[in-house]
């Protein structure tokens, strides 16, 4: 430019406005450049978060479904508790999804539909009769009889990430067409026609702010309103502003009207609930009514519209009056729109809001179980896909028994507290409740608090486990032909020199001791001297190596003390201890999830059932009755269940500090821990403490009693508790167990079995 | 011999099951297959805490079926809820054990085999036909190891 500047000396003038209008052309074109550079970012960033939220929805997790056959034993009100749970509503006559009636002992109710990992259930009008506290008959509709259906598993919890959005995703075709065009009434009149924003809309707004002296009304389409809510900034300032319409713009440009209107149905910000996010109606509608978008009445749809203005300010829980109001505002518009009649809008505006009330915050409906079913899934799964994939989890709680659990944990602690004279509000408490045979968990009660995150003493609390690991012993003897439940073993001191540490001399209970006992008591009454003494001719390693066996993991370190139980584990590992013997003989995981599922429903992962033999069904049936003479006679002889065909055995660690209970009868297993956090002595033995909970939340779930069978090649017999010799109920307090066929046994004097046997024959002649 | 009758377990277990339903003739049964019980759909609900055996008879059809035609993963998906309605029926995880046999899960196959055995109080063809599919799995898998 230089070189031609000094060949054309003449013309400076033209050349200094040739120069200026190229310099304006230059800048125009930079700034034409920008422009659009900034416009391509724009779409960029508006288009991938548009198409990356369309599908980011955190994974859903189920409960068991409950099963409804004839024959159940589930009550009326039952059933009505558990269709309440799933946001049924009474109805005079049920003829939609989600609706019920109930007259005495008939129920009617209409099932949603709902897609299970192993089939699609469509809706069903069902009709359930009654007789006390079973199912007797269940017909469809049209009156023919339904063998087996099942209720909608219940949600409990989703896999929000940190930053809190939850939501549930709705298609466009389960969006009630009310719900659209209130939306469109109430937020943005000309969406249908506008390319993004509405000229008249910011004029008619700017009127109202200027005259109002401040910001009282937005001008904003939903458009714009999608376009802020991806972004969370509220700050009205005018390049905000421009970016926000420029996004929108592009967005229109982009997708079409009824993309636009999902994503913002799905996407919109409606309420908080603790730390968790509520986003989109599909979530909203569960979050405020306990029940599916598509079930919602008018005035229902009308609150939810009302609360997005402002779901701080409109919050229905907080400020009922002020939501109302505004409710009966937006009622007053779908009248005038022609959305509903005149009758509908006069029923509308007098009812109250109805919402659904949440005992618990955040979404962590059940938050132990929770942390187990999040434990089990980190070993597939990314936490980040968890949060964004919507995937549908499957697990093996059972709400029901996790709300016995729950509530027995809770009365129970303060009864305890208040009976035994210690700090209100201290004590703490773990529930793990599993099916017998299947090793699969129902219920998590972490800590006191159960509805609230924090510590969860049920998979993170490792407690000396004290006599728990009892049963272990005897199974040991009774495995290595030490023993058996007859067998006298001496009840007295034991000393023993351990190398480099202090001789250890371990007590009982009462700090006395009873001398020659047998087998079947020093279980019962939990005796730690003949205990001990069992053990230590079993040998401690062999002891500890079963443990290990048993809960497949390596063996604790053969120190004397562990056949006491100084060895620490979680309630969730007694769970899986016990779990062998209420199964008779079989290890199984404590398993929580069942199934995963993508968001169209491909199977991704099958959780199916497991287990392993790993004792014999006949040393278990030994140890079992044991464990059910521990229930009548012994330790646990003060359980309202004891007489009930239960097995348990009872726990109790050094000073006091843990007070343990594990026990089962014919479906369930329950472990109860109680005790305080920081390891402090609470004074409770295993039956004063975790055998109550136990107690209280067994009376809740109704007792199936046990049906041990004799192992072949044994026989019971009946023997003396006190003194382990043959004999009748006449002559003291006996037990009948199981003896292999050939042991002999002595009788008890005066007290024979031949005598005894006579006696009987004598006596069938006469009764007969 | 052996292999002959596993690859046939299927297809002769949903015979069997449809057959059943057809005919009043019981079928010839293969060693070691689970035989159903005789539909009744009269049946009145017992008054003890069981479920009727049609409740689960119900799924164990369904479940057949779907091995039939190839849906293992159903089939053990049907047969998992039939036990969870009715855990200590030893026949549920007979059913279970032959369809992890067909798998090829011998171990799974032989340890719910040894669940059904447990569960089986005096039903001494059941326990002859737990006995038989236990044979069977250890054959298959001393045959994977001697190979």
């Amino acid at each position: 430019m230089a070189r031609k500047r000094k060949r054309q000396g003449r013309g400076r003038r033209t050349q200094r406005s040739s120069l200026l209008l190229r310099g304006v052309l230059i800048s125009a074109g930079v700034a034409v450049a920008l422009l659009a550079g900034y416009l391509v970012y724009l779409d960029r960033i508006i288009t991938s978060t548009f198409e990356g939220r369309r599908w980011s929805v955190p994974a859903q997790v189920y409960a068991q479904p409950l099963e409804l056959f004839a024959g159940q034993r589930l009550s009326a009100d039952e059933l009505e508790i558990e269709l309440r749970r799933l946001g049924y509503v009474p109805s005079a006559a049920p003829g939609t999804p989600g609706t019920y009636r109930r007259d005495g002992d008939e129920l009617r109710a209409v099932l949603r539909r709902f897609v299970f990992p192993d089939a699609v259930q469509d809706n069903i009008a069902l009709r359930v009769r009654f007789s006390g506290s079973r199912i007797q008959q269940i017909h469809r509709g049209d009156g023919s009889a339904v063998e087996l259906v099942r209720l909608e598993p219940p949600i409990i919890g989703s896999f929000f990430p940190s930053h809190g959005e939850d939501r549930l995703i709705v298609e466009p075709g389960a969006v009630p067409d009310l719900l659209t065009r209130t939306l469109i009434v109430v937020e943005d009149r000309s969406f249908e026609h506008h390319r993004g924003f509405d000229l008249r809309a910011i004029a008619r707004a700017f009127w109202v702010n200027v005259r109002a002296g401040r910001v009282r009304q937005g001008g904003s389409t939903l458009t714009q309103q999608l376009v802020k809510s991806y972004f969370l900034d509220s700050r009205r300032t005018l390049g905000r502003k421009f970016q926000e319409l420029a996004m929108a713009v592009i967005l229109e440009f982009r997708f079409d009207k009824d993309d636009l209107l999902n994503a913002y149905v799905n996407e919109i910000y409606i309420g908080q609930d603790g730390n968790r996010a509520v986003h989109g109606f599909g979530l909203a509608s569960q979050f405020y009514f306990n029940k599916p978008l598509d079930e919602l009445t008018p005035p229902e749809v009308a609150l939810l519209v009302a609360v997005i203005r402002g779901p701080s300010v409109y919050n229905p829980y907080r400020h009922a009056e002020r939501a109302r109001a505004r409710r009966d505002l937006v009622l007053n518009l779908m009248n005038e729109f022609a959305l509903i009649d005149a009758a509908t809008h006069r029923r509308a505006l007098a009812m109250p809001l109805q919402l659904a009330q949440h005992g618990r915050e955040g979404g962590r409906y059940y938050p132990a179980f929770m942390d187990l079913v999040r434990q089990q899934l980190a070993r597939d799964y990314d936490s980040r896909l968890l949060a964004s994939s919507g995937y549908r989890i499957f697990t093996t709680l059972n709400p029901r028994i996790q709300d016995s659990a729950e509530r027995a944990v809770v009365r129970t602690l303060e009864r305890v507290e208040s009976l035994r004279d210690l700090p209100p509000g201290e004590l703490q408490a773990a529930v793990v409740v599993a099916s017998t045979q299947t090793g699969e968990v129902q219920a998590v009660v972490g800590g006191r608090r159960p509805g609230f995150q924090g510590f969860n003493h049920a998979l993170q609390a490792r407690r000396a486990i004290g006599s728990l690991i009892k049963p272990v012993v005897y199974l040991s003897a009774i495995e290595a032909n030490h023993a058996h439940m007859a067998s006298i073993i001496d009840d007295l001191p034991v000393e023993l020199e351990i190398p480099n540490q202090a001789t250890w001399t371990p007590r009982n209970f009462d700090l006395d001791y009873q001398g020659p006992v047998p087998v079947v008591r020093a279980l019962g009454d939990s005796l730690n001297l003949a205990t001990v003494r069992l053990g230590l001719g079993v040998g401690v390693e062999n002891v500890a190596a079963r443990l290990g066996g048993l809960l497949d993991q390596p063996p604790p370190p053969p120190f004397p003390s562990l056949l006491l139980g100084a060895v620490e584990m979680t309630p969730l590992d007694m769970t899986r201890l016990y779990g062998v013997f209420a199964s008779g003989g079989f290890a199984a995981p404590t398993k929580a999830i069942v199934a995963v599922e993508d968001q169209a429903g491909a199977r991704l992962d099958r959780y199916p059932l497991r287990l392993r033999q790993v004792a014999s069904p006949e040393h278990i049936a030994a140890v079992n009755h044991g464990l059910q003479i521990v229930m009548q006679n012994g330790t646990g002889k003060g359980s309202v269940h004891a007489g009930g065909g239960v097995a348990g055995k009872t726990g109790t660690s050094d000073d006091f500090r843990d007070s343990w209970f594990a026990g089962f009868d014919a479906a369930r297993l329950a472990v109860v821990w109680v005790g305080y956090g920081d390891g402090r002595s609470s004074n409770l033995t295993g039956s004063s403490g975790a055998m109550q909970v136990w107690d209280t939340l067994m009376a809740d779930l109704t007792v199936t009693p046990l049906s041990l069978t004799v192992p072949r090649e044994y026989r019971m017999v009946m023997i003396d508790y006190h003194e382990g010799l043959r004999a009748d109920e006449r002559c003291g307090v006996t037990v009948a167990v199981p003896l292999p066929y050939a042991t002999q046994i002595r009788s008890k004097p005066g007290c024979g079995s031949v005598i005894g046997n006579l006696g009987e024959r004598v006596r069938s002649w006469f009764g007969n | 011999l052996v292999w002959q009758l596993k690859a046939s377990l299927p297809v002769l277990l949903a015979a069997v099951l449809l057959a059943g339903c057809a005919s009043p003739q019981p079928a010839p049964r293969p060693p070691g297959a689970s035989p159903l019980p005789p539909q009744s759909g009269t049946e009145s609900p017992p008054s003890d805490a069981l479920p009727a055996p049609s409740v689960t008879l119900a799924l164990r059809r369904d479940s057949a079926r779907a091995a039939a035609v190839g849906d293992t993963h159903r089939a053990i998906e049907l047969l998992e809820r039939a036990i969870r309605i009715e855990p200590a029926e030893p026949q549920l995880w007979l059913d279970l054990a032959h369809l992890h046999l067909e798998q090829g899960s011998f171990d799974e196959a032989e340890q719910f085999a040894r669940k059904a055995l447990s569960l089986a109080g005096d039903r001494y063809q059941l326990e002859q036909d737990a006995w038989l599919l236990i044979d069977h799995a250890q054959a298959r898998t001393s045959d994977i190891r001697t190979h």
